[in-house]
């Protein structure tokens, strides 16, 4: 069954505009990237893998637009973005220091995003700041690319996307 | 035995456009052997003189002056004349030599409407030591696509693509330990203690931001080593980073010892702005500054509003307040202001306003709109007409038939004056750049990213003595015929100049236009 094509990366990354700050909204992004990927189980079967971490994807996005779109007055620091960011950061730094402690403890192929974005955090001297840079990058290859349309499989669509930002 | 290659590249000719002559000396210093091919008919078209551009005109000075055809190359128009003759090759190709790396081959092809022929006639005269094809260098999209589909090999420029992810360069996240390891230091951290504690690389004139619910900068300083004429910093001492103090998180701005309530009525809406003006535009230390991001982020007025404020005259009392070099003296801190954008005309030569109807004035009102509605948002617009800056101050000019006629402008309770001399802004495009050259101008670089690389570069080129260049553009909205997001000039002249000490950049991160204006971004129409 063809997937719904508003559920696709762009979508996401359009309902993200709610935080005007382009460097807050790549840090964002960047840290739901990584705690969708770092913290989803996964299956190892191949293309069922890259599947699921694409969902993955989405449904941390789908949460940080909810979260961010939260009425500032609402929010303890006026600022939902912020916010939802120290969320997120709660639970993904800790997961990079291990990471940079012990190594990769993924057990899902090697080709995986999950392996991918361990191995990129792992090797960067500053991964806070590699992770806002994944986020813009994502942002603005996505939104250069533009919505997917009857494209055969959306999933795998956004599956290269994130890749590439992942190996830059 | 007849020579082999590492690569034989047959460069097309928006290569040269965009790059000059950097094809050539990038394959000269690559090592390996190569060959660089040309169809004569291209060379022609370089050097015509309606179609000629500054690039493509460098290509043939460099061709002009390096490369060497020797005797007894190209005679013969059979195999078997060559054969009686001793020539290598046909009578279509002449064959030269510019050093131990590089050869560069003409060819007499039929050029564009034959692109594949001519590859496989390059295919049969020349070979590659593995055996690989000849290779077609081109960033020309339609011709990559065509190529493409007839099987041939087609590479990008990669000695011209810069990836557009540098414009977020100007600042790197800060984690807490270092943002605390500043408060107990007084605010200030020698650089090596602070790039041990945050991990990363920092740079002169680069920003630090911690993140929080309003975020903290810091800034990468140091103390300038000048020349005796303070034309040049020689070097850097007591590299440091420093946390911004509450006046700047409160984006008051201060030019020397005057603290300002507002820049010509325009005061920066965050801090991105604050840093653009305060660290970019009105720092006389930084000669060269990008200023990037979309459109509604406040670039124009931003520019617009730092220029003017550094042409005016003021009395000797403020220029000495604002820590102007010579305060017993005259004049602004620059003498005048420069405008560049590119221009590709209406039915006219490229780069040129000639083609237009109307006065010289209304074709060039068009290019100039963004400033005339900043100039609209500054204290400026009730008091002197957009047109004045343009004015000579005495005399009529080919722009206009009248000289100007503003007076004294009053400014946050103070006086001051456009120059008694010259006209205070002019607006050129890089068509008439060879021949010119400037001092103590300030040059703003407008759609930057529609300047192919090699032009951007005969422009930083021209500035002389006392010269600041402003560039501005977002790479994503790069849209000219030969440029795009990883090829322009705004992006290539940023890796170049990034490590240098009197070079900075900011990206100002927000929209400030109307929520269908931001929407507007990712509106596909192509």
């Amino acid at each position: 069954m063809a997937l719904d094509s508003n559920l696709q990366l762009y979508t996401f990354l359009e309902g993200l505009r709610v935080i005007n700050d382009r460097d807050e909204r790549g840090l964002v992004l960047g840290y739901s990237l990584a705690q969708s990927l770092l913290t989803t189980p996964l299956t190892s079967r191949r293309q069922q893998l890259q599947h699921d971490e694409v969902r993955a994807v989405y449904h941390g996005l789908e949460e940080a637009v909810s979260q961010c779109r939260n009425s500032p007055s609402s929010s303890p620091s006026s600022n939902p973005a912020y916010d939802y960011l120290c969320e997120l950061r709660q639970v993904v730094d800790p997961l990079i220091e291990r990471l940079k402690e012990a190594g990769s403890q993924t057990s899902v192929g090697k080709n995986s995003l999950q392996r991918a974005v361990e191995l990129q955090l792992q090797k960067s001297r500053n991964p806070q700041d590699r992770l806002r840079r994944n986020g813009l990058g994502l942002m603005d290859s996505s939104i250069r690319r533009g919505r997917v349309y009857g494209q055969g499989n959306i999933l795998r669509v956004d599956y290269d996307l994130l890749k590439e930002t992942f190996r830059a | 035995m007849a020579q082999k290659y590492e690569r034989i590249i047959l460069v097309r000719p928006d290569i040269f456009e965009a790059g000059g002559d950097g094809v050539f000396r990038y394959l000269s210093e690559k090592g390996g052997k190569n060959l660089v091919v040309l169809d004569q008919d291209v060379l022609r078209r370089l050097g015509a003189t309606e179609h000629s551009s500054l690039g493509g005109r460098a290509a043939l000075d460099y061709l002009d002056e390096y490369v060497q055809f020797p005797e007894g190359e190209g005679r013969g128009s059979s195999r078997t004349e060559r054969a009686r003759t001793g020539a290598s090759r046909s009578a279509n190709i002449r064959h030269g030599h510019v050093d131990d790396n590089l050869d560069v081959a003409l060819i007499r092809g039929a050029g564009d409407k034959d692109l594949p022929g001519l590859v496989a006639k390059v295919g049969r005269e020349y070979s590659t030591s593995d055996g690989s094809p000849p290779r077609v260098m081109t960033n020309n999209r339609s011709e990559r696509i065509a190529l493409k589909a007839d099987r041939i090999a087609v590479e990008k420029p990669g000695f011209l693509m810069v990836n557009s992810g540098i414009v977020d360069e100007w600042a790197v996240t800060g984690n807490e330990e270092l943002l605390a390891k500043l408060r107990e230091s007084n605010y200030n951290l020698p650089l090596e203690r602070a790039v041990e504690v945050l991990n990363q690389d920092l740079r002169l004139n680069q920003f630090v931001r911690f993140v929080s619910s309003s975020p903290d900068f810091a800034r990468v300083e140091g103390d300038l080593q000048w020349d005796r004429d303070r034309n040049e910093i020689r070097g850097v001492s007591n590299l440091r980073l420093r946390l911004l103090d509450d006046r700047e998180k409160s984006r008051k701005l201060k030019i020397g010892e005057a603290v300002l309530p507002n820049l010509l009525g325009v005061t920066p809406l965050d801090m991105s702005q604050y840093l653009a003006l305060q660290y970019g535009l009105l720092n006389p230390d930084i000669s060269t500054f990008f200023l990037c991001g979309s459109h509604g982020s406040g670039k124009t007025l931003l520019a617009y509003a730092a220029a003017i404020e550094q042409v005016l005259w003021y009395d000797k009392g403020e220029r000495q307040r604002r820590g102007y070099p010579d305060a017993d003296g005259k004049g602004g801190r620059y003498e005048r202001i420069v405008l560049l954008k590119p221009n590709q005309t209406l039915g006219g030569k490229k780069r040129d306003v000639g083609a237009l109807p109307g006065t010289l004035w209304d074709k060039l009102r068009d290019h100039l709109s963004s400033y005339i509605d900043a100039h609209r948002e500054t204290d400026l617009y009730t008091q002197m007409p957009f047109e004045d800056l343009m004015r000579h101050p005495k005399l009529p000019t080919s722009l206009f038939d009248a000289s100007r006629t503003t007076g004294d402008l009053h400014l946050n309770g103070v006086k001051a004056r456009l120059s008694p001399r010259t006209e205070a802004m002019e607006m050129t495009y890089s068509g008439v750049m060879y021949g010119r050259s400037f001092r103590n101008t300030l040059v703003i670089v407008d759609e930057a990213q529609n300047f192919e690389p090699y032009e951007l570069r005969v422009i930083i080129e021209r500035l002389g003595l006392g010269c600041k260049v402003v560039i501005m553009g977002d790479p994503w909205q790069a849209n000219g015929e030969h440029v795009d997001r990883e090829i322009n000039g705004l992006t290539s002249a940023m890796a170049h100049y990034v490590n240098t000490p009197f070079t900075g950049m900011l990206t100002l991160g927000r929209n400030y236009r109307s929520q269908a204006s931001r929407h507007a971004r990712d509106w596909r129409t192509f």
